[in-house]
C-alpha cells in the first residue's frame, strides 16, 4: 500500500525521516496519491477511528426536528425519520385555535390575549408534550440512555430553545443534548459544507449563508413569506372564489345541488386548507405582467374594516391571475356535517397554479420583500469573495418548498432579476447630444429598478443544488432527498458521524442552572439588603412612600412627615400645583 | 361537557391557572387517565411519570416482538403485517385464482385490503409465501437499499472531511471519553489548526496555480485533495439529474391536468412527508407500510425520592401487576340534569353577585334552599347537549362517587384566584351545598339496609329545614389553620361513628343533596354571564377537599384530623382541582 510509504514522506517543514510525527502524516495527505492515509493520522488506534454503527445501538443519537407546525424524529444512522407529525394536539387546535405551537414572539400566540408570560408557559407545555410524546409513541425507546441532536432553525426563539432543553432534561433525563445548526445540517445532507441555504418553513423564510461549515448568523435574514402567510392567503381566496357544492339535504335533489362561489368560513378548516395546498396546489411559470403600475390608483382610505381590506385583496389576484392560468380546476370532496354524503369544493385553475406567486412576486401592497428578492439582498451583503461560491450552490429547503415546481419557478425568478433588462443597449445615441442626455437620465432614474446591477455577473453561476428539473449543468446534483426533511438527513449523518455542536451534557445544565438560580437569590438578597439600607438612612421604609413621596413634596425645602429633607426636582418645589399625585402627600 | 383532575406534576399541591389561561389544560386529565402514588400522596399524570418499556407487541398479529429486535426492525412489525396505503387498515394476503395442483390456491400471493379493495397487484408486488412477506418484500424491493446506500456514500463522503479536523483530537484519547469542555483540548485544537492552516495553499500564491489546475488534470473527483477545512464536491448517486433533463415539467404538468383529488391525485400530505427519499407524490406511489408496533409501559412515580411503581403490565396477559389509578382514591365526579332556570322577578332583582358578601351570599342559600321546598321551582330540564345560552341561568346536578370503604366528607369550593380575572370569567358558579358526605363503598346488600332506615329517617323527620348548618356550627372542631368557611363542618359528627342511627339522622338532614349508596349529589348553579359571546367555551373549576379516615398512625404534625372524645381515629385531608366543561355558548 502506498500510503504506509508515503507516511515517510518528509513534508515542507522537513521533520527527520525516522520520526513520522504528526506533522508529517499530515503533509503526506497532501501529495498526490495518500488519499486513503489522510483520515488516519499516525498514532492513533484503528479501533478508535472507525466509524460504523455500534452493535448495540446505544450510541445512536436521537434526531429531532423541532418545527413550529411539523416535528420530525428519529435515530441518527437511519435515511429516514421514524416519525413526523403536528406539532399541536386536536384538543389544544380546539382550546386555542392556534395552528403552530409557537410564535416568533410568545405574545402572538393565538389564545393568550397578548400574554408573554402565558404564551412562553403555553410554549413550554406544548414542547414536553410532543417531546414525551417522541419517545413514548414514535421512538419507543428509553430517554436516558441517547444522547440528542436537535435542529436548530437559525431563528429559533431562545425561549423555545430554553424549553425543549429544560423539557429534555428534566422531564426525560437525557444524558446530553446538542443543538446543531439545521441550515448546516441541511447542506450537509447534500454532501457540502458550504452554501446559502433558504428554508422555507412555516413561520418564516429563513436565509443562512453557510461557508466552510460555518453559518454566517449576521448575515442571515429572514421574511415571513412563508407557509403560514400562503395558507392564510389561500384561505382568502378560497373563501371568495372556490366553488362550493353543498352536500344533498334530501335523496331528490342529488343531481341539482346548488353551486355558490366561496366556500364558507366555517368550512374552510386549517385541515382542508393544508389539504387543498399539498394535494391540488403547484407553482407554475413567471408570469409577466403588464405595465400597468402608474394606472392604479392608490385607495388605501377605502378599506375601512378588515374583511374589506381581504375582499379587496382577493379581487387584485383575480384581476391580475384569474385568466393566466391554464390549470384545470380541480374538486375536493370534504366531510360535510349536514346533509347526506360529501359536499365538494372546486378549485379554480389560477388558484391552484398562482398562489404562491404570493412568496415570489413583488407585492407593492406589502413592505415584505419576496423571496427571490431577499435572497439577492442577502447575496448582496455577503463578503464579494464568498458571492461566487454561494450563489452556486443555493440549496432549498423547508416544508412549504415541497410545492411541486416551487424550485425551478424560484430559479427563473432570481435570474428574472439578475439579467440586465434587454432594450438598454439597443440604440446608442452619439455621445453629448440631447438624446444621450435624456437616455442618462432615464438611466439614473431606473438605477433603483436594477438594484441587483452589482451582482449581474454572477447570473451564470447561479445554481440551486436540489433543483429537481436541472437545465445546466451544475444544478441538480444533490441526492433526492425531499426539501422538508433535508434538515433531519443532515443530522442522522452528522449523528452518524458522532459530530455536532457543542453537547450540553446533563451535568453542566444541572450545574449551570443552579448556578443561575444561586446568582438570582443572591442578587435578590442584596435587593432586599440595599433596600433596608436604603431604609434606614432615609428613616422610611420605600415599600410605604405613597405615590410621589419618592420626589419630595416640597414646600420650598420643608420636611415632610417622615421628618427628611429631599433633594428637589427642577420643578418640585412650585407650589399649589394641581399635581394628583402629589395631593395624597399633603393630606 | 366533560369532568377532568388536575395533576400538579412534581409541585407541591396547588391550584392550577384558570381555565382562561391555556396553558393550564395541560395540568388537567380524564379520571381514568391519572395514577396516584401513595408514598407521595399524589396525583401522578402521564405527563410526569417516567416510563419505561415493557414490551412490544404488534397490534395487528399480537407477537410480541423481543426488545433486541426492535430497533433493526424501525419498530414496526417484521412478519407479514402491512397497512393499506389508502385506508390504513391492515391488509390480508391473498392467494391466486388459478389454484395449483393440490387444489389450494397457490402463489403467487397478494396483499389485499379488505376494506378498500386495494391490491398489491397495483404496484407489482407478488410473493411466492404466504409467510414472512416483509422478508420477501425486502429482497424484491430495491428503494430502500438505493436510499441506505446513498446514505452511507454521503457518509463516507464526510468521513474525510471530519476526520481530517478532528485529526489531533483523535490521538491522545478516545473522543468519547474526553470532555468538550476541556479548555486545554480546546487550546491544542486551536494550535494545530493554525499548524494546519499554514500548509495549507493561499490563494493569490504559487502553490495556489497548482492547486486550481488539479481538478481539470486529475479526473478521479473523490481522490482530489482538499485542505484541512475543505471538502469536495459530493456527486450523488441518484440525483436529480438522473431522471433527465425534463423531470419537473412533466411533474407539473400532470398535476396541473388533475381534475380531482383522491385515489388519482396526490397523496395525502400524512402518507408521504415521513420519506425523505422523494420518489413521487401522487397516490399511486404510496407503498404499503408495516404496521407499527406498540408497546406496554411501566411506569414509575417521577419523584427523584419516590420512584415506586404505579403501573406495571403483565407482559403475558392483559392484566397489570400492580395498578395505582387514581379512580381508586379520588372520588369520581360527573356533571348531569341540566335544567335552565326560567326567568322570575326574583332574580332579576338581585345585584351582581360578585359584589355580595359572603353572608349575603349565604342568605341567599338559604332562601332558595327554603324555596325549594314550598314552590314549584320555575325550572325546565334541557338536554345537555343543547349550547348553553348567555344571561340565563342553569343548574347541574354533580354527582360524587365514593371508592374508599369509609365515608368521605366533601367541600366544594371555587379555588381562590377566581375573582381576580373577573372579565375573564364567562360564568358565575353558586355552591348551595358546599359541603356534605358521601357514603362508604360497600357490598351491595349493605346498601340495602340501609334504605330501610332511610325510609324510616325520612318518615320521622320529615325533611326539616337548614338543620345540617346548625348542627354544623354546633359541632365544628377549632382545626388549626382552617380558614372561614371551613368551620362549619361537621366532618366529626358524620365521620365519627358509621352505625349509629343519630349520626346517619344527621346525614339524611343534610340539604339539597340526594344519597344513593356510595353517591351524592349535589345541585350547582351556573349564572352565564352577558359577556360570554357565542361559541365561548364555558369552563370553570372546583376545588375538591375530602375529609378521610386514614388507617395509618401517623405524627400528629402530619394529620390535621382531630381525635374526639378520646377516640384514637385520624382523619387527613385531601385536596384537588377539577375542571368542569359545559360546552359552548350558543
Amino acid at each position: 500500500m502506498s500510503s504506509s510509504n508515503s507516511g515517510l514522506v518528509p513534508g515542507p517543514s522537513g521533520g527527520p525521516l525516522t520520526t513520522p510525527t504528526k506533522r508529517t502524516a499530515f503533509a503526506t495527505s497532501t501529495s498526490a496519491d495518500a488519499g486513503s492515509s489522510r483520515a488516519r493520522p499516525a498514532g492513533s488506534s484503528p479501533a478508535y477511528s472507525s466509524r460504523r454503527h455500534s452493535l448495540y445501538g446505544i450510541e445512536d443519537r436521537v434526531v429531532i426536528d423541532p418545527g413550529s407546525r411539523v416535528w420530525k424524529v428519529g435515530f441518527s444512522g437511519e435515511p429516514d425519520p421514524r416519525s413526523v407529525f403536528y406539532s399541536l394536539d386536536l384538543s389544544d387546535i380546539e382550546d386555542t385555535g392556534a395552528m403552530e405551537a409557537w410564535d416568533m414572539d410568545p405574545s402572538f400566540m393565538k389564545g393568550v390575549d397578548g400574554d408573554r408570560v402565558e404564551g412562553d408557559r403555553l410554549v413550554g407545555v406544548r414542547v414536553v408534550k410532543k417531546l414525551r410524546e417522541t419517545y413514548v409513541k414514535h421512538l419507543m425507546t428509553d430517554s436516558k440512555a441517547r444522547k440528542v441532536i436537535i435542529l436548530e432553525n437559525t431563528y429559533l426563539p431562545i425561549a423555545v430553545k430554553e424549553h425543549i432543553a429544560r423539557a429534555l432534561f428534566d422531564n426525560l433525563h437525557v444524558p446530553s443534548v446538542s443543538f446543531t445548526p439545521s441550515s448546516l445540517l441541511s447542506l450537509v445532507a447534500c454532501g457540502r459544507i458550504t452554501g446559502l441555504v433558504v428554508d422555507v418553513g412555516w413561520l418564516e423564510t429563513t436565509i443562512t449563508p453557510v461557508y466552510h461549515s460555518r453559518p454566517l448568523y449576521n448575515l442571515s435574514r429572514s421574511t415571513p413569506l412563508a407557509g403560514r402567510r400562503l395558507h392564510r392567503h389561500l384561505k382568502t381566496l378560497l373563501h371568495h372564489y372556490a366553488i362550493y357544492i353543498q352536500s344533498p339535504t334530501s335523496l331528490g335533489n342529488i343531481h341539482d345541488r346548488q353551486r355558490s362561489t366561496g366556500v364558507p368560513m366555517n368550512q374552510l378548516s386549517d385541515e382542508l386548507v393544508e389539504r387543498i395546498l399539498t394535494e391540488g396546489c403547484f407553482v407554475g411559470g413567471l408570469h409577466l405582467k403588464q405595465q400597468e403600475e402608474d394606472q392604479q390608483p392608490m385607495d388605501i382610505d377605502q378599506s375601512p374594516t378588515e374583511d374589506d381590506e381581504i375582499r379587496r385583496i382577493a379581487e387584485e389576484w383575480y384581476e391580475r391571475y384569474g385568466n393566466t392560468s391554464t390549470a384545470k380546476d380541480i374538486s375536493f370532496r370534504i366531510k360535510s356535517t349536514l346533509g347526506l354524503g360529501p359536499s365538494t369544493i372546486i378549485v379554480p385553475g389560477w388558484i391552484r397554479e398562482r398562489v404562491a406567486e404570493l412568496l415570489l412576486e413583488d407585492d407593492r401592497g406589502s413592505e415584505d420583500e419576496s423571496i427571490p428578492r431577499m435572497i439577492l439582498n442577502c447575496i448582496m451583503k455577503l463578503p464579494i469573495d464568498l458571492r461566487k461560491s454561494l450563489i452556486s450552490s443555493l440549496l432549498i429547503v423547508g416544508g412549504t418548498a415541497s410545492l411541486p415546481g416551487f424550485i425551478p419557478r424560484l430559479r427563473i425568478s432570481l435570474l428574472h432579476h439578475l439579467l440586465p433588462p434587454p432594450a438598454s443597449a439597443q440604440n446608442k445615441s452619439p455621445l453629448n447630444t440631447p438624446d444621450s442626455r435624456r437616455e442618462e437620465a432615464l438611466l439614473w432614474r431606473r438605477r433603483n429598478r436594477e438594484p441587483y446591477k452589482e451582482i449581474h455577473g454572477l447570473s451564470d453561476k447561479l445554481t440551486i443544488i436540489n433543483d429537481p428539473s436541472p437545465v445546466d449543468g451544475k444544478s441538480g446534483m444533490a441526492p433526492r432527498w425531499s426539501t422538508g426533511l433535508m434538515g433531519w438527513v443532515g443530522g442522522s449523518l452528522a449523528g452518524a458521524l458522532k459530530t455536532s455542536s457543542m453537547e450540553i451534557t446533563r451535568e453542566s445544565y444541572d450545574t449551570s442552572l443552579s448556578h443561575s438560580i444561586a446568582r438570582g437569590e443572591v442578587y435578590k438578597e442584596e435587593l432586599d439588603l440595599s433596600s433596608i439600607e436604603m431604609s434606614t438612612l432615609l428613616g422610611v421604609n420605600i415599600e410605604d412612600l405613597k405615590v410621589g413621596q419618592a420626589l419630595g413634596a416640597g414646600d420650598a425645602g420643608g420636611e415632610d412627615e417622615f421628618g427628611m429633607k429631599r433633594k428637589r426636582g427642577w420643578n418640585d418645589h412650585i407650589v399649589g400645583m394641581n399635581d394628583w399625585t402629589r395631593g395624597a402627600v399633603r393630606v | 361537557m366533560s369532568i377532568s383532575y388536575s395533576c400538579s406534576h412534581l409541585d407541591a399541591p396547588h391550584a392550577p391557572l384558570p381555565p382562561s389561561y391555556p396553558s393550564s389544560s395541560s395540568s388537567y386529565h380524564r379520571l381514568d387517565r391519572l395514577y396516584f402514588c401513595e408514598e407521595c400522596d399524589a396525583v401522578r399524570c402521564d405527563q410526569c411519570v417516567a416510563i419505561e418499556i415493557a414490551s412490544y407487541f404488534c397490534p395487528n398479529c399480537l407477537f410480541d416482538v423481543p426488545s433486541a429486535n426492535v430497533r433493526a426492525d424501525k419498530n414496526r412489525c417484521a412478519r407479514s403485517c402491512f397497512s393499506c396505503p389508502t385506508c390504513e387498515s391492515s391488509l390480508s394476503i391473498q392467494g391466486s385464482d388459478q389454484p395449483s395442483e393440490n387444489g389450494q390456491p397457490g402463489s403467487p400471493y397478494t396483499l389485499v385490503c379488505s376494506g378498500c379493495k386495494w391490491s398489491s397487484k397495483e404496484v407489482g408486488w407478488n410473493f411466492e409465501k404466504p409467510t414472512g412477506i416483509a422478508l420477501q418484500l425486502q429482497k424484491m424491493n430495491t428503494q430502500s437499499e438505493i436510499v441506505q446506500s446513498e446514505f452511507d456514500s454521503l457518509k463516507d463522503h464526510l468521513e474525510s472531511y471530519i476526520s481530517l479536523s478532528n485529526s489531533n483530537t483523535t490521538t491522545s484519547a478516545p473522543s468519547s471519553v474526553r470532555s468538550t469542555r476541556n479548555p486545554s483540548r480546546q487550546i491544542s485544537h486551536l494550535t494545530q489548526m493554525a499548524q494546519k492552516a499554514l500548509h495549507r495553499d493561499v490563494g493569490g500564491m504559487v502553490a495556489y496555480s497548482a492547486r486550481v489546475k488539479r481538478p481539470s488534470t486529475t479526473k478521479e473527483g473523490e481522490k482530489e485533495k482538499y485542505g484541512w477545512d475543505e471538502l469536495a464536491v459530493y456527486e450523488a448517486k441518484e440525483n436529480w439529474r438522473k431522471d433527465g433533463m425534463g423531470s419537473f415539467p412533466n411533474q407539473v404538468d400532470v398535476i396541473k391536468d388533475l381534475g380531482f383529488s383522491g385515489a388519482d391525485g396526490m397523496a395525502e400530505l400524512a402518507k408521504i412527508w415521513g420519506k425523505s427519499w422523494d420518489a413521487g407524490k401522487m397516490t399511486g406511489d404510496v407503498l404499503p407500510q408495516r404496521i407499527p408496533l406498540q408497546t406496554k409501559l411501566t411506569k414509575r412515580c417521577p419523584h427523584p425520592n419516590c420512584r415506586h411503581l404505579l403501573i406495571q403490565p403483565d407482559t403475558k396477559s392483559v392484566r397489570m401487576k400492580i395498578k395505582m389509578v387514581a379512580a381508586n382514591y379520588l372520588p369520581l365526579i360527573e356533571i348531569g340534569r341540566r335544567r335552565r332556570r326560567l326567568p322570575s322577578n326574583d332574580i332579576a332583582e338581585m345585584p351582581e353577585l360578585e359584589r355580595m358578601t359572603s353572608e349575603e351570599l349565604e342568605r341567599r342559600r338559604r332562601e332558595r334552599r327554603r324555596a325549594r321546598g314550598g314552590i314549584p321551582n320555575k325550572e325546565e330540564d334541557e338536554s345537555m347537549e343543547s349550547p348553553l345560552k348567555s344571561g340565563e341561568t342553569y343548574t347541574f346536578q354533580l354527582a360524587l362517587t365514593n371508592p374508599l370503604y369509609d365515608p368521605i366528607q366533601i367541600r366544594l369550593t371555587r379555588p381562590n384566584p377566581v375573582s381576580s380575572s373577573s372579565s375573564q370569567e364567562r360564568c358565575n358558579v353558586i355552591i348551595p351545598t358546599p359541603h356534605f358526605t358521601i357514603n362508604a363503598l360497600k357490598d351491595a346488600w349493605a346498601y340495602d339496609e340501609e334504605y330501610e332506615d332511610d325510609g324510616n329517617n325520612d318518615f320521622f323527620m320529615g325533611g326539616s329545614e337548614a338543620g345540617f348548618s346548625e348542627e354544623g356550627t354546633t359541632t365544628t372542631t377549632t382545626t388549626g389553620g382552617a380558614g372561614g368557611t371551613i368551620g362549619k363542618r361537621s366532618r366529626l359528627s358524620i365521620l365519627g361513628g358509621g352505625s349509629s342511627v343519630k349520626k346517619d339522622r344527621g346525614r339524611d338532614r343534610e340539604n339539597g343533596v340526594e344519597k344513593k349508596s356510595n353517591t351524592s349529589k349535589v345541585n350547582l348553579d351556573i349564572e352565564i354571564l352577558p359577556n360570554a359571546r357565542k361559541g365561548d367555551a364555558i369552563k370553570f373549576d372546583l376545588e375538591v377537599r375530602y375529609t378521610y379516615r386514614s388507617d395509618e398512625t401517623i405524627t400528629p404534625t402530619d394529620t390535621e384530623g382531630k381525635a374526639k372524645g378520646g377516640k384514637k381515629e385520624e382523619y387527613k385531608n385531601f385536596t384537588f382541582w377539577i375542571r368542569v366543561d359545559l360546552g359552548r355558548v350558543e
